[in-house]
């Protein structure tokens, strides 16, 4: 897990997801309330998860951080949540490899905003199997 | 340099690649290799060594091998004839995105191959040596890569395999993830591989608790969509279905995975006759004495054919192939030029399947002016990799006072190597 730290003042948090490789890439992105929250208070905070495929010819996929429940809140509240993506990958035609990564973004537009870091994975998949899941997760913190 | 030295040197790169592919692991993944028949090579073709002019369309492959023949008299022999080709695209398609491969002439490129072969016969210029260019267009219905791309084109195959990878992928992780942080309370920093060990060690509660929701209308809205959601996607229409996830502890992964499974296995035994288009070129040089300083040019031929599915089990070829070999100063005609029309029949399935072909060609040197070729033939797959392609018939030259048939025939060994590097 990586731990990302944030800008309380600063534009809207983004997530980046880039996929290579001639696969079908299918991933979901959800927020999580952080441990720290209310007990109750959900879990998860975006409804309905959302998922996107490679399948639609973008290479590169954003979305808004936001919290279903309170779309408005202060970014202040964000602090201590995290991120969670998760990957199925299918291989089409043969496997020489893929490359998945996943990076947060900062900035009301997600043109101009800045990158805060992120992570990624480069693998086969290979191993007598023709799929394969994994998920990466990010904690998000003030700076 | 020596042009038969040249040629064992190819053949042993060619041995050497046979060794590489056995030694790769891909038992699996090579059920989602499009595995159609080695399509003839354009610098095989221009040799010379078969009978039919028609360069028959397929899948490229990666690196593939022709040899011929292989059986002579009863006995069998070392090839005089062989051809390698490679598409260097698709080689170098590691870190293509399908959108790439979907981008500007990128496709283009990705189905482009070529080839080099060689002969020893027994004409004057025994040794000959040629090298080829292939483009293969397919038709958007054929080709996984653009159909699974291309929001727009939509047939029941690339509607089934959308619907099943991100439609119960999406199902599967929404209802995971409630269970996880919503009923089993997991600390939210768990990892995500912790979580992915927790959830497998787990899966019999987690079909558990969604058998306890079965017939209960749940009062936390979103639970019930995202329940409703996982029952339609992994279809589950009676407590049994639970209780086979229970029991066999079934990894969902590979439900989704197998469903796809299933997707592609129907594209490939529905598309090996899908449309195609090939277009092709070759060169060929030729030498008395196998000296590559005494070598000379012996012929370029251009070739098009275009594929025709029809039905499930059938395919149409029609083809064009126009040769325009040396032309010496005291040669009857002011340039020396063949052409050959081709209409081949298939008939089978994308394991093996028979063929008719009938062939016309014209040539404007030499008596034997206009023949007429009648044609019976099959290819069919041997293991995985290999393919025998053979065909016999009477080639009949037309317009002589005394018509002169011919028995004519040709059998063919292929290497298709489409694997992962």
């Amino acid at each position: 897990m990586q731990n990302i730290t944030f800008d309380p003042a600063g534009g809207k948090l983004w997530v980046s997801v880039k996929t290579g490789g001639l696969y079908a890439i299918s991933f979901t992105y959800t927020l999580l309330e952080s441990d720290d929250a209310p007990q109750n208070s959900p879990a998860v905070l975006t409804i309905p998860m959302i998922a996107g495929d490679n399948l639609d010819g973008e290479g590169e996929h954003h979305f808004a951080v936001v919290n279903s429940f309170h779309p408005n809140e202060p970014l202040a509240l964000y602090d201590g949540r995290f991120i969670d993506t998760s990957f199925f990958i299918k291989v089409l035609q043969d496997d020489a490899g893929f490359a998945i990564s996943v990076h947060l973004f900062q900035g009301d537009d997600f043109l101009t905003a800045v990158d805060l870091g992120g992570d990624g994975k480069s693998d086969q998949v290979g191993d007598g199997n023709n799929h394969k899941t994994f998920g990466i997760k990010f904690k998000i913190s003030k700076s | 340099m020596r042009i038969i030295s040249f040629a064992l040197t190819l053949l042993l790169a060619a041995a050497g690649s046979f060794s590489r592919a056995q030694s790769l692991d891909t038992t699996l993944t090579n059920k989602y290799l499009l595995d159609f028949s080695v399509p003839d090579m354009p610098a095989f073709k221009a040799l010379g060594a078969d009978p039919s002019n028609i360069l028959r369309p397929s899948d490229i492959q990666k690196f593939a091998a022709s040899f011929s023949p292989f059986y002579s008299n009863g006995q069998g022999v070392i090839p005089k004839n062989f051809a390698l080709e490679f598409a260097p695209w698709k080689l170098g398609s590691k870190n293509w995105t399908l959108k790439k491969y979907n981008t500007g002439g990128n496709s283009l490129l990705y189905n482009s191959g070529f080839s080099i072969g060689t002969i020893r016969d027994s004409s004057s210029y025994a040794s000959k040596l040629s090298f080829g260019y292939r483009l293969t267009i397919t038709s958007k219905k054929g080709d996984i890569l653009k159909a699974v791309y291309d929001r727009h084109f939509s047939n029941s195959l690339t509607r089934q395999f959308r619907s099943i990878q991100t439609g119960r992928f999406l199902a599967l992780t929404e209802m995971k993830t409630y269970w996880i942080y919503t009923v089993r309370r997991l600390s939210r920093a768990t990892s995500a591989d912790s979580v992915d060990s927790y959830f497998t060690s787990n899966i019999q509660a987690f079909y558990t608790y969604i058998k306890s929701l079965w017939g209960t209308v749940p009062a936390d809205t979103n639970l019930s969509r995202i329940y409703e959601s996982f029952i339609n996607q992994f279809h589950i229409n009676i407590t049994d279905d639970l209780d086979r996830l229970i029991n066999e502890k079934v990894n969902l992964a590979d439900e989704i995975a197998s469903a796809e499974d299933s997707v592609i296995s129907k594209f490939k035994s529905s598309m090996w006759n899908a449309n195609r288009l090939d277009l092709a070129i070759a060169w060929v040089g030729e030498s008395k004495d196998t000296l590559v300083k005494n070598s000379q040019f012996s012929s370029l031929n251009i070739w098009t054919t275009y594929a025709i599915g029809i039905g499930q089990s059938c395919q149409l070829l029609l083809g064009g192939n126009l040769i325009l070999p040396r032309t010496e100063k005291n040669d009857s005609v002011k340039t020396n030029t063949a052409y050959a029309l081709n209409a081949r029949f298939y008939a089978g399935t994308r394991n093996v399947r028979g063929f008719i072909e009938s062939q016309y060609k014209y040539q404007n040197y030499t008596d034997l002016k206009k023949s007429l070729l009648f044609n019976l033939g099959g290819e069919f797959r041997i293991g995985r990799q290999f393919w025998v392609v053979a065909n016999a018939g009477i080639d009949n030259y037309l317009g002589l006072k005394n018509p002169l048939s011919v028995l004519v025939s040709s059998l063919n060994l292929r290497y298709g190597f489409n694997d992962a590097k």
